[in-house]
């Protein structure tokens, strides 16, 4: 379903991903930990070329890419391969709930605007947010905008769903109701690829887990195998540190 | 006598025959330049090469100069080097100069008001599959006009006072109507009191309604 190859980037000189390798199944979810700062949301937004990757090979669902020589046209097709949610949402602020939504079938999937408001609020209902279709973002919680987000991302058809810390701006107490939707979704049989600080919930719903450091792929597993059984030390160190705190 | 109110009241009819073509110019000047800023603030936006540069240009020169003297550039110096503009009318000049003296200033607020726009608002759409083109047309536009619509309306009052140079080269708005009479009369104080009192008018009706069409924007999203 999605396999890279020596996926590069570097800001200004600093190398930021050195050569990253990932292959995931369809229906399975990875999560991908490490230390901050090691490039695991830049990974991320490689992927779908939020920003450009350097060099390497990204595969998704048979469209396949070489990021040092991508046209626009192979950009755009990658893209609806794959869809985002974002650490701060990002929802469509001029939208009410049902339209953020529904976004992404009309514009970009061209469907019917009633087949699409029909599939939106379904989806709306399943993050438990029907009663709230009409608020706009900035009359909803931050829980709230994160499962629309959720939502939208799961409208858009995509083969892939890239979670990019989807808790990390939410107040404690908000956290439980998003990681809730996520884990239902996880149970849906949609490939997801996560990358989270929430490790107890990470070691709970993913199949495998890589855990990245320096830009590269220092282990990959079953939670299992990264919790408890790991030959590296730092991932030890790391595992056992996150789920103290 | 030093207030002829007869005179005085027996202005407004006449001077007020000519607030059509006033509105006309202020009007037509009001569309142009909404979409020639908008254009500008577009292309400034994406930093599209030699347009940008272009505009930059444009925006200086319209920006640094008195809108008499653009005007006079249009309607008077221009045409003697390009033969071609000598069949330009005194209306089309001083909607051209109003247009181009107006976007200079608007397509900044433009600009500012796209670049409100957060990023990740524009991640999001590029993460779902849309092209640049449905980002701006859903997104990002829909949010910068409400940003950009109070400094529209004071452009546009700028561009109502603006309309009053129209006497320069000719035009019997209201300005050059009242001036004629004045002329006519040699009572100018009733004559300009007149004029005073119409574009007061005007411009506090227009006030009136953009402050309410603000109000409702604001409750919008």
């Amino acid at each position: 379903m999605l396999k890279i190859s020596k996926l590069t980037k570097s800001f200004n000189g600093l190398n930021v991903l050195k050569g990253v390798d990932l292959t995931l199944e369809s229906g399975k979810v990875m999560a991908v930990i490490g230390p901050s700062g090691t490039g695991k949301s830049t990974l991320l937004r490689c992927i779908n070329f939020l920003e450009r990757p350097d060099s390497g090979i990204i595969e998704i669902d048979g469209v396949k890419i070489d990021a040092s020589c991508a046209k626009s046209s192979e950009i755009y097709r990658l893209r609806r391969k794959t869809s985002m949610v974002f650490q701060n949402y990002n929802l469509f602020r001029n939208m009410t709930a049902l339209e953020n939504v529904m976004e992404p079938m009309v514009t970009v999937q061209k469907i019917d605007k009633a087949s699409a408001r029909e599939k939106a609020l379904e989806l709306l209902g399943k993050v438990g947010l029907a009663e709230k279709s009409d608020f706009y973002p900035r009359k909803m919680s931050g829980g709230q905008q994160q499962r629309v987000g959720i939502a939208r991302a799961v409208a858009s058809d995509a083969k892939v769903i890239l979670f990019d810390e989807p808790t990390s701006s939410l107040d404690p107490e908000l956290t439980g109701e998003v990681l809730e939707v996520i884990r239902r979704l996880a149970n849906t049989n949609i490939t997801m690829l996560i990358v989270t600080h929430e490790m107890k919930f990470a070691r709970e719903i993913a199949d495998t887990m890589i855990f990245l450091e320096g830009g590269l792929v220092a282990g990959q597993g079953s939670p299992s195998e990264i919790f408890e059984h790991s030959g590296n030390e730092r991932i030890r160190k790391f595992v056992s540190m996150a789920m103290e705190g | 006598m030093l207030f002829d109110i007869n005179n005085f009241t027996g202005l407004f009819p006449i001077v007020l025959s000519s607030l059509g073509l006033t509105s006309e110019i202020a009007l037509l000047s009001l569309i142009g330049t909404f979409f020639l800023s908008l254009i500008i603030a577009i292309i400034r936006y994406y930093k599209i090469p030699i347009l940008t540069q272009f505009f930059n240009v444009f925006i200086t020169v319209f920006r640094a100069t008195p809108l008499v003297v653009e005007l006079f550039m249009i309607f008077f110096a221009l045409p003697c080097i390009f033969p071609a503009l000598k069949a330009m009318t005194p209306f089309q000049a001083v909607v051209l100069s109003l247009i181009f003296n107006t976007s200079s200033f608007m397509a900044e607020s433009f600009r500012a008001a796209l670049e409100s726009v957060d990023r990740g608002q524009i991640e999001a759409c590029y993460s779902l599959g849309m092209t640049k083109r449905q980002a701006m047309l859903r997104v990002i536009l829909p949010q910068a006009f409400v940003v950009a619509v109070p400094s529209i309306g004071n452009h546009f009052i700028g561009i109502i006072k603006g309309t009053a140079l129209g006497f320069t080269v000719g035009l019997a708005d209201v300005m050059g109507t009242a001036k004629m009479e004045a002329a006519l009369s040699l009572r100018f104080f009733e004559a300009y009191l007149c004029v005073t009192v119409v574009y007061l008018v005007i411009v506090l009706a227009v006030e009136f309604v953009l402050r309410l069409i603000e109000r409702r924007l604001a409750n919008l999203y």
